[in-house]
């Protein structure tokens, strides 16, 4: 096929470096020893080393973990036993259930922001004591992860034969132990890719933590917007290349588990 | 845990249950009814066929005694038990699945073990057992290999290695040999009937290849619009079809109407297109001769073009056509108004060759018609 | 024991149920089960998403009183506003913003197109293996901070940089300009960002392709280019459109690339949300921004599922 179009190969390389330039720019940028401007100075490790010892950003790391692990936790208890329902059992307003279930994916996140962080200054005035921080933007967060972790885990269960069940059933076993055997190993690697890449919502999450967060409550993202808003330094740049380079192996993780998993006829 | 097959307090003089007995069993989806009232009765350590064309409700049939559905209405009996009480997994029944649905997750002992794990069994039991039934099926060298890395005949094997190995009093095979090629479902029909003299266990077979149904079965049931049409031994299948449906489904017919004259015990004369014609009777069709209208059949290989013995039918006929394809002949000729099939093995003892345009005699005997209900 | 002729009542009551995977459950079982597997969820969005939504609309119907504070009586003067029926005649701020969202949401899905087509082909002709990897580095740079992703342009198009001069060279820039902040450094970013939700659902269609049609083409005659327009484009069109959809309408709602590099000089849908719930402190009209936005999404959804029914698109990366 591409014989018959040779200019798609070349073409597509000078778009795969378009694409990428903004994240090479910034890993090559992290290792510049010049403070400011972009003329290339040397190589240094000094930014990756600042940004260790730096309170701040120690602190808006554990922030972002935290919130991370948390609210993946939560989400994918939640969304995979709304998968397991919905692929498995019917119910009135299911049809309309999935549209709602997809706003939160293609939703603008300033929408999806501004809406939670409406809602929460209603709570805030019949709930005292009730603040933005921490708290809120789990529940965002798992608002937002929900619908990500269901989608991936019911497309693994689609993929599976619905006979493998009956199979078991055949086989002598009954309704918990299907489950445990058969049903349950099979969803896994749906709910590990669901699970995987709702950390990575969460982890890159911006407009919706930046609204719904308090003092104290400080993410990476957060940290990285208003340092880019105060004039950038090149240890934010450090900062950025472990958070891409994070969010990259885990996207190839997920697909090496997808390819290593995927069902074959 | 599954119940067994004979109840404790049978009594042991009285002749075995019936491995699976059917009654009035009726299946609807919506409007349609894939079963219309079903009644069988299997007897142990036969093997049965269910053969009928596609939609016709057998797998229906085969997945509610498995369990795997539940009837409208009717009765069902495993081995005397009533099984409609009883949930898949608590039936002495297994499935062979047309699909194979081998465990993708699990090696191929695995698969093969997990009926015995479920019972909760010692693991050297287990692992005892399985190592038997792979090496009946001579899958041991693949034991440690998954689904995906199998080919169809091989996972049919696993397939079939998981149901037995459970040793369950029925086992269900659902279109086992369709997804494979002519050559390998030859060798496999075969391996399936060693194994089915070996174990002694009652088969249940669901098939539309009707070839495959002749040749592995005991006893066969043509299902069509989830009803039993006919039920008897290939042999009496193929030699006394009741209906044109179940006719022209094993093999072919030529099929013509005629009209009842004289009756002399199991001689029958009747008036047909092709003329006066004298049918020998079994005792089993004679209420069918108390018609007025008959429906009369022969099969095309029951014609003889090379003479016949005296007491056959005599006709003088014309060819047609004549389509010979290495062993056989297959020729229309034309008696009267009637154009009749004709198939021959070309022996090469025919002293004078037959051509398009030619007359030649035809005799049937008496035994080789035989009488259809419509 | 089950007499000869039937079952007993007993029985026919446990055969109304059915078999479920294997399972037999009695009428009804659906539905419960389907409830405490999904209950939790539905009414989780339903408090967390619906409930706020639907504040937001109703918030976009009220008012803003002088002091900034919230009067909560019916109007539609905020969708007035934004429709051009300002307090004083007529203002044409908030439609303009809408429609330049439009505007720049469009431009973006053409370039991503442009640029997109010979990434879909390539990947379509690669050896099957290498497919998926081809996908996932499309996919990669989607599931990277768009934070990082962004203000990284902050660096490429430095006045000094390569990008820089490599514009003034070619007569796009005049000297002492800057690329950033401005039009130049959002439209590069947004096409940058959207790319692989184009390149997904063309590949999707390019995959499917049937070549038999070009070659049909060339035997009657048909040059490379009118071999590409009527043989390849009409295969294509369902990818190419569900691909556009998908750029053209987030792209309108984009709220951090505007804010990044678009300075004072670019205002968008997202960055006039912000404004209003920021520094205006218009919370009713903010909404109604918000809701303008959300319309704007349901429709991209919508017109995305009709494009897409009877093809297999890929939606998600």
């Amino acid at each position: 096929m591409n014989r018959r179009f040779p200019m798609a190969g070349f073409t597509s390389l000078l778009v795969f470096l378009f694409l990428y330039a903004p994240i090479a720019v910034v890993i090559v940028y992290s290792f510049n020893a010049a403070r400011y401007g972009v003329e290339w100075r040397g190589f240094t490790l000094d930014w990756y080393l600042r940004l260790l010892a730096s309170h701040q950003a120690t602190a808006a790391a554990v922030n972002t973990l935290q919130l991370a692990c948390t609210s993946t936790f939560f989400a994918t208890l939640l969304g995979t036993a709304l998968a397991y329902g919905m692929s498995r059992y019917n119910f009135p307003g299911k049809g309309l259930f999935q549209h709602v279930l997809h706003v939160p994916v293609f939703i603008p996140d300033i929408v999806m922001a501004v809406a939670l962080l409406l809602f929460f200054a209603l709570v805030r005035r019949f709930l005292a004591g009730f603040e933005l921080g921490m708290t809120t933007m789990t529940l965002a967060h798992i608002t937002l992860q929900i619908p990500f972790i269901a989608i991936v885990v019911r497309a693994r269960m689609e993929d599976c034969d619905p006979q493998l069940e009956e199979a078991a059933a055949d086989l002598g076993a009954g309704p918990w132990l299907t489950f445990r055997h058969v049903t349950f190993p099979l969803m896994m690697p749906g709910i590990v890719a669901g699970g995987l890449l709702a950390f990575t919502l969460s982890l890159d999450d911006f407009v919706v933590s930046f609204f719904t967060s308090g003092p104290g409550s400080t993410t990476l993202p957060i940290l990285i917007y208003s340092s880019v808003k105060r004039g950038l330094t090149p240890d934010i740049h450090a900062l950025a290349t472990i958070i891409v380079l994070v969010s990259a192996l885990t996207v190839v993780t997920v697909a090496w588990l997808r390819g290593r998993t995927a069902v074959k006829a | 845990m599954t119940v067994p097959l004979q109840p404790a307090d049978a009594n042991p003089s009285a002749p075995p249950a019936p491995a699976v007995e059917l009654q009035h069993v009726v299946r609807r989806f919506g409007t349609v009814e894939a079963l219309a009232g079903v009644s069988l009765s299997i007897r142990r350590g036969e093997f049965f066929s269910l053969l009928g064309p596609s939609g016709c409700g057998k797998t229906t049939l085969l997945r509610v005694i498995a369990g795997l559905d539940l009837p409208d209405s009717g009765a069902i009996r495993i081995g005397g038990v009533d099984a409609l009480r009883l949930p898949a997994w608590k039936r002495p029944v297994n499935t062979v699945f047309q699909s194979y649905a081998l465990f993708p997750h699990l090696s191929v002992s695995e698969n093969v073990a997990f009926g015995l794990r479920m019972k909760r069994l010692a693991a050297h039991d287990i692992v005892r057992r399985t190592a038997a039934v792979l090496e009946l099926t001579q899958l041991t060298p693949l034991a440690g290999r998954h689904p995906h890395e199998l080919s169809g005949g091989q996972r049919q094997r696993v397939a079939l290695a998981r149901a037995i190995v459970n040793e369950p009093d029925v086992l269900l095979l659902d279109e086992p040999l369709g997804a494979l090629d002519a050559k390998l479902r030859k060798d496999l029909q075969l391996e399936l009937r060693q194994l089915h003299q070996r174990l002694g266990t009652t088969f249940i077979h669901v098939t539309h290849d009707q070839d495959e149904a002749m040749a592995m079965s005991d006893r066969v049931a043509i299902v069509n619009a989830g009803r039993v049409v006919q039920l008897g031994t290939p042999d009496e299948l193929y030699d006394r079809p009741k209906t044109r449906f179940v006719a022209e489904f094993i093999g072919s017919c030529n099929a013509f109407e005629g009209r009842f004259f004289s009756r002399s015990g199991t001689l029958l004369e009747a008036d047909t297109p092709l003329g006066r014609i004298r049918i020998e009777l079994p005792t089993s069709s004679v209420e069918l001769a108390e018609q007025e209208r008959l429906h009369i059949g022969i099969r095309p290989e029951r014609i003889s073009l090379e003479g016949g013995r005296p007491g056959d039918n005599h006709f003088l006929a014309q060819v047609e056509s004549i389509i010979s394809n290495g062993p056989e002949s297959h020729l229309q000729i034309r008696v009267g108004q009637t154009l009749l099939r004709v198939v021959e093995l070309n022996t090469g003892r025919r002293s004078v060759g037959l051509f398009v345009g030619d007359s030649v005699e035809v005799s049937i005997p008496p035994a080789n018609f035989f009488l259809m209900e419509s | 024991m089950a007499s000869a002729t039937g079952p007993t009542t007993r029985q026919r009551r446990r055969l109304r149920r059915t078999v479920h995977f294997g399972e037999p459950l009695p009428p009804g079982a659906h539905t419960f089960r389907a409830a405490w597997l999904c209950g939790p969820s539905v009414l989780w969005m339903t408090l967390f998403l619906l409930l706020p939504l639907a504040f937001v609309i109703t918030m976009s119907f009220a008012q803003r009183g002088d002091a900034g504070e919230i009067e909560w009586r019916f109007t539609w003067g905020n969708y007035a506003r934004l429709l051009g029926q300002g307090a004083l005649g007529f203002d044409p701020v908030q439609p303009v913003i809408l429609l330049r969202s439009l505007l720049v949401g469009l431009i973006t899905a053409v370039f991503c197109l442009l640029l997109g087509l010979p990434v879909a082909f390539w990947i379509a002709g690669l050896p099957g293996r290498w497919k998926g990897a081809a996908l996932t580095l499309v996919v990669i740079p989607f599931w990277t901070n768009l934070l990082i992703r962004t203000y990284s342009w902050q660096l490429l198009l430095a006045p000094g940089g390569v990008v820089a001069e490599l514009f003034t060279a070619a007569g796009l820039l005049r000297a002492g300009e800057a690329l950033y902040p401005g039009w130049p450094a959002v439209m590069l970013a947004m096409v940058c960002d959207y790319l692989p939700f184009m390149v997904l659902p063309l590949y999707a269609s390019v995959e499917k392709l049937d070549w038999s049609l070009t070659e049909a083409a060339a035997d009657l005659g048909a040059s490379p280019l009118r071999n590409f327009w009527h043989a390849i484009l009409p295969q294509i069109r369902p990818g190419m459109i569900a691909g556009s959809i998908l750029v053209c309408l987030p792209a309108t709602g984009q709220f951090v690339i505007p804010d990044l590099l678009g300075g004072a000089k670019v205002a968008l849908l997202g960055n006039a949300v912000q404004q209003q719930f920021g520094a205006s402190r218009d919370w009713p009209l903010g909404s109604a921004i918000a809701v303008a936005a959300l319309l704007v999404m349901i429709l991209g959804v919508w017109l995305h599922t009709r494009v897409t029914r009877g093809h297999k698109e890929v939606g998600l990366p």
